[in-house]
């Protein structure tokens, strides 16, 4: 492990990085730090968008290569093969016909509705990605606005995250470096309002048990937040560990 | 995102995140699309990096098999698809031009090219085709800036032997990529070449 960059260093690196001109130790330390700044993100996309056009060159795509491609896309899973015995008496050819054929409709089945639900579940991720980037775009615009207040959480064990709050009390939860928990438990945000005589937690939403960003309303006059683990439909209290917990300066 | 599915004859029109949608759909056509689209500048930079059209070939294929069987790693938010699939094109051409086999011919190319830097850096912006404001832009760059990128994106080199190659200092070499990508980008904006979203679209 060589010397750990400050935020500066690797923002320096970024050039660098998008051209793949980075390696070993600082490339992971830039992949790190990239996974907890949007911002970077940003940058990195706009650096990569210049790269491209350094390969605008008047090739045609290669015919050749397009053949093995679809070549390889024809290829389909390997199909069942299930032990039919040979039929013994005339009598049997009809019935073991059907039976053949009713092997062959169960193969195709299984074999479409596997494809179906590896479609379903590239459908799924797909959807998911755009929508998980809809929120980050939000986050970061949140970010980018000039009345925006952030809160950055740190405890000992490593939890750690970062939230940005907007004056009408919409915030983003994000870069949250929380362990996933286990099934039946969830993470619980907690918006801290009322006065040191009479603090309230009021609940900002239960977050589920793998948490990395997240959107939230939060009473306007909120000052700290927490974030504790409680049992999975959440609560309207706390009543479990806390987590994180802080207050705005 | 829309339910229906991309029928075949609209994917010339649909757009790069459309066809990537399709492609989640197995919807063969579109990756097709994508590809009469997006292979051709894959391949001169592959070709490019690598010097070898068979293994330029193989990196194509590669990309494009890799969009097919995992399209949700494309994230439209976080630029184009052109300059998605030119990245991953470039991170496996680097990963092989590195390797030890193609390091020795590297070294090679790289003890003819050395003594004569701005000679190939302007070759290569000649030889490119690239659009007028693209070479424009390019022509922005301090020549130092353009040598540092020109190295470490087509020569597959780490910054670090850019720094050496150009005999500076390897944080001077680290700004100068960055500063020079950063005015690149700036100067293609506002010359209308690429959008702030990506420039790829349709084509």
């Amino acid at each position: 492990m060589g010397r750990e960059l400050s935020t500066r260093e690797l923002h320096e690196l970024l050039g660098a990085y998008a051209l793949d001109a980075v390696d070993g130790d600082e490339r992971a330390q830039v992949e790190e730090w990239l996974e907890r700044s949007p911002e970077g993100h940003v940058e990195l996309a706009g650096l990569r968008e210049a790269a491209a056009h350094l390969s605008h060159t008047a090739l045609v795509a290669p015919p050749e290569v397009w053949a093995r491609i679809e070549a390889a896309l024809a290829e389909e899973p390997p199909p069942l093969v299930l032990p039919l015995r040979r039929r013994r008496t005339a009598l049997r050819v009809t019935a073991g016909l059907a039976a053949a054929s009713v092997a062959a409709a169960a193969i195709t089945a299984i074999v479409l509705s596997d494809k179906m639900a590896r479609q379903d579940d590239r459908l799924a991720a797909v959807t998911r990605s755009m929508e998980h980037e809809g929120m980050r775009r939000a986050a970061i615009a949140a970010m980018a606005d000039p009345r925006a207040r952030t809160l950055y959480l740190e405890a000992a064990d490593g939890a750690a995250a970062t939230l940005v709050t907007l004056p009408d009390g919409e915030g983003f939860l994000m870069s949250a470096e929380l362990p996933r928990l286990p099934r039946g438990r969830t993470y619980q945000l907690w918006a801290m309002t009322g006065t040191d005589a009479t603090p309230a937690m009021v609940s900002a939403g239960v977050l589920g048990r793998d948490v990395d960003l997240a959107a939230f309303r939060s009473p306007r006059d909120a000052w700290g937040f927490a974030i504790t683990e409680e049992v999975d439909s959440g609560g309207v209290q706390p009543k479990g560990r806390h987590v994180l917990e802080g207050s705005f300066a | 995102m829309g339910k229906a599915p991309l029928r075949a004859e609209d994917v010339d029109a649909a757009s790069d995140a459309q066809l990537v949608v399709a492609i989640g759909r197995f919807h063969q056509p579109a990756l097709a699309e994508a590809y009469r689209r997006h292979a051709g500048a894959a391949f001169g930079l592959a070709l490019r990096i690598l010097t070898t059209r068979v293994l330029a070939e193989d990196v194509v294929q590669e990309v494009f098999l890799r969009l097919w069987n995992d399209p949700e790693k494309f994230d439209p938010e976080r630029g184009s698809l052109r300059a998605f699939l030119l990245a991953q094109t470039h991170g496996r051409s680097v990963d092989l031009v590195r390797a030890e086999s193609a390091r020795r011919s590297r070294e090679e190319r790289d003890a003819r090219r050395r003594p004569d830097v701005r000679y190939d850096l302007e070759r290569e912006v000649e030889h490119l085709t690239l659009a007028e404001n693209v070479r424009s832009a390019l022509a922005d760059l301090e020549e130092q800036e353009r040598a540092a990128i020109e190295l470490a994106y087509f020569g597959g080199h780490s910054y670090r032997e850019v720094a050496e190659l150009l005999g500076q200092p390897e944080g001077t070499v680290k700004s100068r990529i960055r500063s020079g990508l950063a005015r690149l980008r700036t100067a293609l904006v506002a010359s209308g070449a690429t959008a702030e979203g990506g420039p790829w679209g349709e084509s």
